[in-house]
């Protein structure tokens, strides 16, 4: 035991090229690329807030902010049940009002925006919210986008290291769709924040099956079914993973005494995701059952609907839906998309350039994969890739319709899978020498971003793996050398 | 292994008639279940609209005073307008009272004699459009009809429509109120329904008595709870005293004898053979070296509150606590389950109280420290001796109480040298 300490575990940027200097300045990316990352999503979300084309949805959940302050009143007119109550479950609507609130407006909004009428009729009848209350609302989703962003770094982080962190947080951060949507008063960026923390809060379980992290992740799952309906389904399939896990554990396919600790918590996710989603809905508490089928039931109906309504982006089966997917976030959506066309506009006319994203993402599953098969079933990153799959299979499977925001848990997807494939083609260089061409400044190693846990912050072995005596102030060069 | 192999197919059998009842009495619930059921269309054998004469609007207007009625029935309200001009200047007697007779002469309603149906009626005088009267005539049976409620029908007329009809502009009046029927059936809040026998039954159980009895365990928990943080803060004994190796250091500084600070007590166990660890328990109650986890912990549990270390009541208060937060728990989700049934909004609030605190009682007993005020003394002072880095004693306890740090998945298997053993 004696030999490790618990910072051998953190990384850090040396800036000082004597390790064994007291004047040394530990710069720890963990903490630094989170702030960054927010600040950087913050500003772009922010100032998009003005420019983003208003979409009439947003006057629904404006108008509902009301929610929040009738809370007061579990048991009033505004829980009845009616169209407006089983229209869309209520998270989103809180957090409006929540956001207006904390930025000194009421959440007295507009009208009912009614779709059978024009812009003008609904604006005569006050159903556009006044441009501060819209404003107000967008900035709050802007700061929700934010926290989406560090809440995904620090879920990369923790399956995959830093660099693949680092990259997924960037993409993120840098995505039109999530820039777009989070400067929107919609719920989909809270929806989206949500599942990011369940992820995180899945890798936490795996890591420590206690009871509290265990209702912590159906309490998450809950709050996304009170935003989106969707992650309840989810919390069904978690409990089918438990049982597979016990399962397996039983013909010992697996650690044993992990799954048989991990699977009775994953079982109870359904009663705390049900629970929690009930509990947030006074709407609900009359006849839960009932009440809640409502909300499943119009939804459906309201897609089935839409589709009618708008053939152009109907969906009719699930692979016509992985064709709308590439298409919005190739053409439409794209990172690296919009970063090479602004390059290439720098030098010619702006066209249309093919983003890559996807590629990296397909990457990142094969990076995801491995890990998998690597640390086993009852691993975070096994949970965590289970949930990720299902709440993109949901969207898959479920698309009838093919509106824009209805991409941004896939963005959310392909955002963690590009950072794990960037950190799969960053070790696979840097295995065959290439990392040497990037240490251009004495003494500062990006060897530093190796993922945590392998190596300590010298670049030396620990007990897992095998010992290198090299000094610590050559670490980074070190392999360098043994790479040429 | 024959039993436990029955045991396993009848539990899957079980499970599997289960899943199988509760689809088939799901699917029975679901199957004919329509989430627009609040707005089922409704067949109304009367005429949609009636223009007396029908000159008097454009064919626009017409067609959307008739779209709209149509598509508020398809939404579920049997409903009909109805204007004329017929000698309105020259009718004797209020113009309700005229409405209520095309009402009974020619009733809109779903079935003959039910009297559920709502009529519009526009009296427009002749010579002077801007002194049309328009009013809203309802069967006894209409109400409730979601968000259209008496008051929504008065506020139609008075601010939708009379501003166009001053200006003369009927026909848009008409196409106005008639889309606010409609805006109003679908958006507008449905009255609260009044209470049944057993929320009016409940009432008077629910406020104040329970309301007072989750107030009171609520502030029990959280009383206790407090008590207890400031009883092990304090300590029994002014000063620690006795051993103070490494294990009860990091003991001491995680507040518990968890499975680090075992694991690490029988490590140097294991490593005897080579090098005597300074590190190796004594045990104050067993001569026998131990090997249960659970008698090792509470061997040094007991060692250490013996010590001052830890406060001598702990566990007896940490159950204390987890019974008082348990009971509070279930009474206050009973509350919560009682007081929605009642419709009592103070009974839902302190039972969501009762259940908030208590979970935050239960979460925190569970991992609250044990070390008392002389505990912590007694760690700043080892921890003054033995902070530095080359120091082993420091690097061991560093190592125990920051155990989770070392957890197998936390670093990446991306590059070759990842050892996957380690994750096991």
């Amino acid at each position: 035991m004696s030999g490790i300490s618990p910072q051998s575990s953190q990384t850090r940027w040396r800036i000082s090229s004597d390790s064994n200097s007291r004047m040394q300045l530990a710069i720890r990316p963990a903490v630094v690329l989170p702030i960054l990352l927010f600040i950087l999503s913050l500003a772009l979300n922010l100032s998009h807030v003005e420019t983003t084309e208003f979409h009439p949805d947003e006057t629904r959940w404006m108008n509902r902010a009301h929610y929040f302050s009738d809370l007061r009143d579990p048991f009033g007119l505004t829980w009845e049940d009616q169209y407006i109550t089983r229209g869309q479950p209520p998270l989103g609507s809180y957090l409006m009002g929540l956001g207006l609130v904390l930025q000194g407006r009421d959440t007295d909004t507009n009208n009912v925006w009614d779709f059978s009428y024009g812009t003008s009729w609904n604006e005569m009848n006050g159903a556009m919210p006044s441009e501060a209350d819209l404003e107000a609302g967008r900035r709050t989703n802007a700061v929700v986008g934010a926290v989406t962003v560090v809440v995904v770094f620090f879920f990369v982080n923790a399956i995959g290291g830093l660099l693949a962190a680092g990259a997924a947080g960037l993409l993120m951060a840098l995505h039109p769709l999530q820039i777009w949507l989070s400067s929107q008063a919609l719920s989909d960026p809270l929806f989206v924040m949500l599942v990011a923390l369940a992820l995180l809060t899945a890798v936490k379980l795996t890591r420590q099956p206690t009871r509290v992290n265990a209702v912590l992740l159906g309490v998450l799952l809950g709050l996304g079914g009170a935003t989106k309906l969707s992650p309840l389904l989810l919390a069904f399939t978690l409990a089918g993973y438990g049982i597979a896990l016990l399962v397996l554990a039983h013909y010992g396919r697996v650690d044993t005494r992990k799954a048989q600790s991990l699977g009775p918590l994953l079982m109870l996710q359904p009663a705390i995701a049900i629970g929690t989603f009930i509990l947030s809905y006074p709407y609900l508490w009359p006849a839960p059952l009932e009440r809640s089928w409502n909300l499943f039931e119009l939804r459906a109906q309201e897609m089935t609907g839409q589709s009618l309504s708008w053939p152009g982006v109907s969906v009719d089966n699930p692979i016509e839906a992985l064709g709308r997917v590439y298409q919005r976030l190739t053409w439409q959506f794209s990172t690296t998309g919009n970063i090479l066309e602004t390059i290439v506009g720098w030098f010619r006319s702006p066209v249309d350039i093919w983003g890559f994203d996807l590629v990296f993402a397909i990457i990142g599953i094969v990076a995801l994969a491995r890990l998998i098969f690597v640390r086993g079933l009852t691993s975070g990153a096994a949970l965590a890739g289970f949930l990720l799959a299902g709440q993109v299979g949901v969207i898959v499977v479920g698309m009838q319709v093919d509106f824009y925001r209805y991409h941004l848990p896939i963005v959310l997807a392909v955002s963690i899978l590009f950072g794990l494939s960037v950190s799969l083609i960053w070790h696979a260089l840097s295995d065959r020498g290439a990392a040497r061409y990037w240490n251009l400044v004495p003494g500062v190693s990006l060897e530093a971003l190796a993922p945590a846990g392998n190596s300590s912050p010298t670049g030396r072995r620990t007990e897992t793996g095998s010992t290198d005596p090299i000094p610590a102030s050559d670490a980074g060069r070190y392999r360098s050398r043994a790479g040429s | 292994m024959k039993t436990r192999a029955l045991r396993w197919l009848i539990g899957v059998l079980a499970a599997v008639v289960v899943s199988l009842a509760a689809f088939q009495a799901f699917g029975s619930f679901t199957d004919n279940h329509d989430a627009w059921d609040l707005f089922a269309p409704v067949s109304v054998e009367s005429e949609p609209v009636t223009i007396k004469p029908a000159r008097l609007f454009s064919s626009g207007q017409q067609t959307s005073i008739n779209e709209v009625v149509n598509e508020t029935r398809g939404f579920g309200v049997p409903w009909s307008v109805y204007v004329t001009t017929d000698e309105v200047e020259n009718r004797d007697g209020p113009i309700d009272t005229w409405a209520e007779q095309v009402y009974d002469e020619a009733p809109v309603e779903t079935a003959p004699g039910a009297r559920d149906g709502l009529l519009l009626f526009v009296a427009v005088p002749v010579d002077d459009h801007t002194q049309t009267h328009a009013e809203f005539v309802a069967g006894e049976q209409f109400f409730p009809r979601q968000g259209i409620t008496p008051e929504t029908l008065e506020r139609i007329v008075n601010e939708q429509m009379a501003p166009m009809i001053e200006d003369n502009k009927i026909g848009q009046a008409i196409i106005e109120g008639t889309t606010w029927l409609e805006w109003s059936q679908l958006f507008q809040s449905t009255p609260n329904q009044p209470h049944t026998y057993l929320q009016s039954g409940l009432d008077p159980l629910l406020h104040p008595f329970l309301t007072i009895a989750m107030v009171g365990l609520a502030g029990a928990v959280a009383l206790v709870a407090i008590g207890i943080l400031w009883e092990t803060w304090r300590g029994s004994i002014g000063v620690a005293q006795g051993e103070f190796e490494v294990a009860s250091a990091a003991a001491a500084a995680i507040g518990r004898v968890n499975d680090a600070v075992i694991v690490a007590l029988q490590l140097p166990t294991a490593e005897r053979v080579h090098e005597p660890a300074d590190t190796t328990m004594t045990p104050v109650t067993e001569t026998r070296p131990q090997s249960d986890p659970r008698a090792i912990r509470r061997i040094l549990e007991d060692q250490l509150a013996a010590n001052g270390v830890f406060h001598p009541r702990s566990v007896l208060y940490t159950l204390w606590l987890r019974a008082l937060a348990g009971f509070a728990l279930a009474a206050g989700l009973l509350g919560i389950v009682l007081s929605i049934l009642g419709e009592s909004e103070p009974t839902l609030f302190a039972s969501i109280a009762a259940v908030a605190i208590s979970l935050v009682a239960l979460i925190w007993n569970e991992s609250r420290s044990w070390t008392t005020n002389a505990g912590r003394q007694r760690l700043r002072d080892w921890k003054a001796l033995h902070a530095d880095a080359q120091d082993d004693a420091w690097v061991q306890f560093d190592a125990i109480v920051h155990a989770d740090h070392y957890r197998a998945d936390l670093g990446s298997p991306l590059s070759r040298s990842w050892n996957p053993s380690a994750g096991a």
